[in-house]
């Protein structure tokens, strides 16, 4: 059986036509209080019934028609709907009706001049705090009301105070403008509290080819988390710019919603806190922080790779996140795939997201972001000497290193900026940043014939294929560089060549270091393979 | 309808009552109090159909019955009759008020035409009534009484199983006030309006009630208050509160600490210079003293130093409504406050020291020099 459901313009005519029906029956007053505020709000036509509800503005009135008044409208509705009625009473707002009211009487202003006898008319301006402009003209805006006691309304229903233009205001508490600055106010306090560096952001984020596929997965996630690209993997070598990536999407989550619950950790605080959660027995506690977070970010992730318990609590965790939609953000030095000892699982659900790799900065990327570090230090660095160290100095985060070092030299020793302070600077910096490998020279040998395919043998021997010779070029730079071998003995590891050869190999390589990226690369992807096995 | 009670327990009773009797309503029956009379106890109830009150006294009923008589009229001649026993009579026309020394007749209405309460049943939320005291001692005055605003009228009553919050603004300042004393297992959040409970305040010291009873009826929209023979049926309002969450400042800049009795007296002080220019006062915070100062353009200027304890030595200066500041120092109960600021145009935080769990936020002046 259908339900037939009357539409407003039909509800509309049959109740003007039962309230003048009705105005007869009623006195005025009964009339007002018991009709007119009690509107028929829906009309329903069930077969041989119908159904009518009224709306009414509290219980008592509810109450009281339903005890007085339910013979009368039910006659008057059995009349003009031709079916025996049903009636219903909801206490609620009626939906605002058109101005096309069927009686002379306002029904609201009968109603709350009831029960507020100061109330002013309804039509009262209602000056709301959401489409207040901001303050910058006078009589748009609230003024202070000397007396919250005393209203400060006149009889006609403007506002007094309107006419003190011009006199200083107090801004609405709940105005855009106060809502926005608090906000912004309030991301600010959060991101600190979460722990992300407030320096890193996108605005301070270089791009170029070599990271520009990063940057627009992450400004993607940090507009839209949860449903851009979940989970979203960066990985690529040191100082690429992972984690400031990473900072970024969580500042600027935090600054649409500064309420977003973020959580910032590296993998090694990940696997900390969950150790101590297990000792102090509050692992429920934990496992409730991590997984009702909207937004996860985990920093160096390869570090839970191996360690069972971690790799497991990550999981779940990795896996409830995702499941309501948290954002779940990842960066590693290598791609899942590379990370040893990850748990299939772990790294089949990695592999799922988005997974993008950072690359070595180019030279002109490095040039751009030492110009916009320098920049943010209000240091003035001059073109040639910022090509002179980004062509010295292979990643980012050494960049920072050199300009604090710059830094230092202008503002405390009162240098000027010129290429043999930076060259000062850049010898000792290489010096104290690379702390020499533990590594034997096979195992060099062995790193080098692994990154490029090539046979161990075929290296130390005397074929002279291109592929081979800077294989080995590569080699003899980083034993020199590196391991700090004698000339001599490196010239004997490649078939007793002579030390001048070795010589010639280590020259080479340093000046196509200067300008060519794959090679930076590969060199810093060998380094950092060492560093894994050195001792 | 026939019974005799003492005038006194009668006319304390009315008392409470009579606040829920409104001046000039339309409905002419709303002027008048229903007395009921059942087996042993007198109901009296009385509406202006947004809030109602209803109380019961324990009595001799010789006849049970009902009936509506002109509620100020009732009230005030049962204030000036003699303490002592009195009998109310009712026939259909009119009601009888006997004593030793006279009798009062006043003309009855069937108590048909009377409005019915609603039955509002729930689960019931029950507080101490000094707590609910509290909340409104704090919170109240910050809401508005701007009933164009229906929903700044209103407190924000927030019940979690992590307490009870309780929030009144007006768009310019903001109370809150919380307690993990009073829990529920289901979160519920209600829109009160804040004049209705002020009342049932006032009668819940009236009637040294220790506990008041909370009945919601979301269907229905109404909120029965039950204190000892009292009950006050208030209507839950409609609406969207405002964010108020969002506007509490949390990265403090500047945050000092001042004796609050000191800091009351500073503000009246400068509050006669501040009359004529919409009650701004000034502020001037350096690491040892506050400056209050005020202008009048007629009557003077005023200036006055208030020693304070300013742990991170930082400066300020912001310019408030005196009145919004003096709502707040005065309501607060404790001896200290602290006071916390982010930029002069920023909303600033008040706490006091020995009651953290309350929150005062206030919009300071734009002064445009």
């Amino acid at each position: 059986m259908s339900t037939y459901t009357f539409s407003p313009p039909e509800l509309e005519s049959i109740w003007s036509q039962a309230c003048s029906e009705l105005q007869q029956q009623l006195s005025p007053a009964v009339f007002n209080t018991w009709v007119i505020s009690n509107p028929l709000t829906g009309l329903f036509i069930d077969g041989e019934t119908a159904r009518a509800v009224f709306t009414c503005p509290t219980a008592f009135h509810a109450t009281t028609i339903r005890k007085n008044l339910s013979t009368q409208l039910k006659t008057v509705l059995d009349a003009l709907v031709g079916k025996a009625v049903q009636l219903e009473f909801e206490v609620g707002t009626p939906t605002p009706k058109p101005p096309v009211s069927p009686t002379p009487n306002q029904p609201t202003s009968a109603n709350q001049s009831a029960a507020f006898p100061s109330a002013p008319a309804p039509s009262q301006p209602t000056p709301t705090a959401t489409s207040a402009p901001p303050a910058s003209t006078g009589a748009s805006s609230h003024a202070p009301t000397p007396s919250p006691a005393a209203p400060t309304f006149n009889s006609i229903g403007s506002l007094i105070h309107q006419t003190k233009s011009g006199s200083p205001r107090v801004e609405d508490l709940f105005s855009p403008s106060t809502l926005q600055s608090v906000a912004l106010d309030r991301a600010v306090v959060a991101a600190r509290q979460i722990g992300l560096r407030a320096d890193f952001t996108f605005e301070t984020f270089a791009v170029s080819t070599t990271n520009e596929m990063a940057h627009a997965a992450a400004t993607a996630v940090s507009n839209r988390p949860g449903t851009a690209y979940n989970p979203l993997f960066l990985y690529g070598g040191v100082g690429v710019g992972k984690t400031h990536l990473m900072h970024a999407i969580g500042n600027n989550i935090l600054k649409n919603n500064p309420e977003t619950r973020v959580i910032y950790c590296t993998g090694e605080e990940f696997t900390n806190e969950i150790v101590n959660a297990i000792q102090m027995k509050r692992a429920i506690k934990f496992k409730e922080r991590f997984r009702t977070a909207q937004v996860l970010l985990i920093d160096d992730v390869q570090f839970i790779a191996g360690k069972n318990a971690v790799q497991e609590e990550f999981f779940h965790t990795f896996n409830s996140l995702i499941k309501q939609a948290s954002q779940v953000v990842m960066t590693s030095d290598r791609p899942p795939h590379e990370i040893n000892l990850l748990e299939d699982r772990l790294r089949s659900r990695f592999e799922a997201g988005l997974m993008i790799d950072i690359q070595q900065p180019s030279f002109e990327l490095r040039t751009a972001i030492l110009l916009i570090k320098a920049s943010a230090v209000n240091l003035s660095i001059p073109m040639e000497i910022a090509q002179l160290i980004a062509s010295q100095v292979d990643s980012a985060r050494k960049i920072e290193g050199m300009i604090t070092s710059i830094r230092s030299a202008v503002e405390l020793q009162k240098k000027p900026i010129t290429s043999d302070l930076v060259n000062t600077i850049l010898n000792t910096e290489i010096d104290k940043q690379r702390p020499s490998l533990k590594v034997t020279p096979n195992d060099v040998l062995r790193a080098v014939a692994n990154h490029y395919r090539v046979k161990q043998i075929a290296i130390r021997g005397q074929q002279r294929v291109a592929e081979l010779v800077k294989a080995r070029h590569v080699a003899m730079f980083l034993l020199k560089e590196d391991l700090q071998l004698p000339l001599a003995e490196i010239g004997r590891w490649f078939s007793g060549r002579d030390h001048t050869s070795a010589l010639h190999a280590v020259r080479k390589v340093q000046k196509q270091l200067m300008t060519d990226d794959v090679l930076q690369r590969d060199i810093s992807a060998l380094r950092m393979s060492l560093t894994a096995v050195s001792k | 309808m026939q019974l005799t009670l003492s005038q006194t327990t009668l006319s304390q009773t009315l008392t409470v009552l009579q606040r829920a009797i409104p001046n000039k309503p339309t409905l002419p029956i709303l002027s008048s109090v229903l007395l009921t009379a059942e087996t042993d106890q007198l109901i009296i109830s009385a509406t202006d159909l947004y809030v109602g009150i209803k109380t019961t006294i324990p009595c001799q009923v010789t006849e049970p019955g009902s009936c509506a008589v002109p509620g100020r009229v009732f009230v005030e001649t049962v204030g000036q009759l003699d303490s002592g026993e009195l009998s109310l009579l009712s026939t259909p026309q009119e009601l009888q008020i006997q004593t030793k020394s006279g009798t009062t007749k006043l003309p009855s209405q069937p108590a048909e035409d009377f409005p019915a309460f609603p039955q509002v049943e729930g689960q019931p939320l029950e507080l101490p009534t000094t707590l609910f005291e509290e909340v409104l001692s704090q919170v109240a005055f910050a809401a508005s009484s701007d009933i164009t605003r229906p929903v700044l009228t209103s407190l924000l009553w927030q019940f979690s199983s992590e307490g009870l919050k309780v929030v009144g603004t007006d768009g310019f300042r903001l109370s809150v006030w919380e307690s993990p004393s009073v829990t529920t297992s289901a979160p519920v959040s209600l829109l009160l309006p804040a004049k209705a409970l002020q009342e049932v305040g006032k009668i819940a010291s009236l009637q040294k009630a220790e506990r008041l009873t909370l009945v919601v009826s979301t269907e229905l929209k109404q909120v029965m208050c039950q204190v000892g023979d009292t009950s006050v049926l208030i209507r839950l309002l409609d609406g969207e509160y405002p964010p108020y969450q969002k506007i509490i400042p949390n990265n403090i800049t500047t945050q000092i600490e001042f004796d609050t009795a000191e800091m009351i007296a500073h503000l009246k002080r400068a509050m006669i210079f501040a009359r004529e220019s919409s009650n701004i006062v000034q502020w001037h915070i350096t690491p040892e003293f506050c400056t209050i100062s005020a202008t009048s353009a007629t009557s003077g200027t005023h200036e006055g130093r208030l020693p304070i304890t300013n742990q991170e030595q930082a400066s300020g200066e912001i310019a408030f409504n005196v009145r919004y500041v003096l709502d707040f120092l005065q309501a607060c109960g404790s001896e200290r406050v602290w006071f916390g600021m982010v930029e002069s145009l920023k909303p600033a935080i008040f706490k006091p020291i020995d009651k953290p769990a309350s929150q005062y936020v206030v919009m300071p002046f734009r002064v445009q020099n």
